[in-house]
């Protein structure tokens, strides 16, 4: 992904960037049914001559974890790609039909691509902290995006390794390298780092495949907690994972969705006999 | 080798089966030895309640142990949910056969009474009800499972005609109260093996769709 450096982007960040989160915050969610953040309707793409994604309709809602499962290969990473536009670097991607963030089209070409990886945060499978310190992982992005004080960004830094609960752990030594974290620190690092730049969604992309069961706890715990302020958009090949953490799941096979709804509905009674087989695992 | 969650799912269902059979034939010989005033074969059905407790202990071990281990989801775990509560469930109608052998012994120290043809309509219904209920657990059988949730209101009915019976009984031959008493519990335990048999029949639903039928009216029925 390429963010090269544009004219400061027009954000709440400016001025104060705890006020902004603090405002998103307060409203703290239950489990009641929440408006849609992305919305993918007939949604299709290919790469080159292969179409890797057939007619997607998925509602992912606000401030909501939602789970894309299913055997590898079936389209999950492709999709959540698509959502912060990672596809256009891929020669031959291409994609039609609806693919919105708050009704906003997440697909035109015309579309500030910076403030869209910004608007849309992601994690990936194997942490990728920069090699900086600690504080300068998460001062990177707002420094490169916009203007903001030395306290301000003190401040920023603060919350986001506070949200990811890091702060403890690693406030007494925020300028050794980010590289000397255990492998779970490093993870919530760059959970941090996409926290400091405000997202409205974190997008992940099997966060917990290479961390140990504590480090994964920890992982899911803070997923869990965000949720309250960032729509989540999580691929996992773990079951017990999407069961525990997310609020809807989606199940994709061979480039279809063939089902999705609501977690506990999913894994306790799904509807077509395919998930039934995945998620028992009988097939994939 | 490690057991696939299959192969053990094929396992706690034979062992269901297991204990659904042992349960059936004690159920048999209670109703037998009461019909009948057998208290021989009440004796015995008094005497042998370990079996069937230690196959529902060694039963709930093994579906404590596939939740711990396999994790089931959907279909597996509806069906070990399920199994969990028919085991509880055989377990309690092995018990219910043993209170009707004992009324049938106490029943032998007093003059035998005569019981009308609701006494042996009820037992014939429950006996159907018991075997039929395991036949469906071993077919997946949701009309047959249906079948013994409506043969339920059958029992019911009898056993008020029963209750009735008792009453009348007392009051007119009140030198032998006591033998209708007897008699009167023992049918109440006979009308619950029935319902039972019904909460059975209503797991299997649970297993196989996901719906939870327990404690709703079967379509036409008031509740």
């Amino acid at each position: 992904m390429t963010m090269t450096p544009t004219k400061p982007i027009a954000v709440e960040v400016h001025a104060n960037p705890l006020a902004a989160v603090a405002a998103k915050s307060s409203a703290t969610k239950d489990n009641a049914p929440t408006k849609a953040a992305i919305t993918a309707k007939d949604f299709n793409c290919w790469y080159g001559d292969f179409q890797a994604l057939h007619n997607i309709n998925l509602v992912m809602p606000h401030n909501r974890v939602t789970a894309l499962i299913g055997p590898s290969g079936c389209g999950k990473s492709t999709f959540i790609r698509w959502i912060n536009r990672m596809n256009d670097l891929v020669p031959g991607a291409r994609a039609e039909g609806t693919l919105d963030l708050h009704g906003e089209n997440l697909l035109d070409r015309k579309r500030d691509l910076v403030e869209t990886r910004r608007t849309v945060g992601m994690v990936f499978q194997k942490p990728n902290p920069f090699p900086k310190s600690i504080y300068e992982n998460i001062a990177f992005g707002p420094r490169l995006h916009c203007r903001v004080s030395k306290s301000d960004l003190d401040d920023l830094v603060e919350y986001s390794l506070t949200h990811a609960g890091l702060w403890n752990e690693v406030k007494d030594r925020l300028n050794n390298s980010a590289l000397g974290l255990s492998g779970g620190q490093q993870q919530r690092l760059c959970i941090a780092r996409a926290i400091a730049l405000q997202p409205e969604v974190l997008l992940m992309d099997e966060p917990c495949s290479a961390l140990d069961p504590k480090s994964t706890l920890r992982v899911e715990e803070l997923i869990r907690a965000l949720r309250d302020e960032y729509t989540i958009v999580i691929v996992t090949h773990n079951m017990q994972q999407a069961a525990r953490i997310s609020d809807i799941t989606a199940f994709f096979c061979e480039g279809r969705l063939v089902e999705s709804g609501d977690t506990l509905d999913l894994f306790t009674k799904p509807k077509s006999k395919e998930t039934e087989e995945y998620v028992t695992g009988r097939f994939g | 080798m490690i057991n696939t969650i299959e192969q053990e799912l094929v396992a706690i269902r034979r062992a269901v089966l297991s204990m659904g059979a042992s349960t059936e034939v004690r159920v048999n010989s209670a109703l037998d030895a009461f019909l009948n005033h057998n208290e021989t074969l009440a004796r015995t059905v008094r005497a042998g309640d370990t079996e069937i407790d230690e196959m529902e202990l060694s039963l709930e071990s093994e579906c404590v142990k596939l939740l711990a281990l396999q994790q089931p989801v959907a279909r597996d775990l509806r069906v070990i949910l399920a199994v969990m509560r028919i085991n509880t469930t055989l377990e309690r109608m092995a018990d219910l056969a043993r209170s009707v052998a004992k009324r049938t012994i106490k029943l032998a120290k007093v003059p035998a009474v005569d019981y009308p043809d609701d006494a042996h309509a009820m037992c014939n219904a429950v006996r159907r009800m018991v075997s039929d209920v395991i036949k469906a657990f071993a077919d997946n059988d949701r009309s047959l499972a249906d079948r013994v949730r409506s043969a339920d209101k059958y029992v019911d009915e009898r056993n008020r005609e029963l209750f009735a019976w008792a009453a009348r009984q007392s009051a007119s031959d009140s030198d032998n109260a006591i033998a209708y008493i007897h008699a009167l519990v023992a049918i109440r335990a006979i009308e619950r093996i029935g319902d039972l048999a019904a909460n059975i029949a209503e797991e299997i639903l649970f297993a196989l769709d996901g719906d939870v039928v327990r404690h709703q009216s079967m379509p036409g029925e008031s509740s």
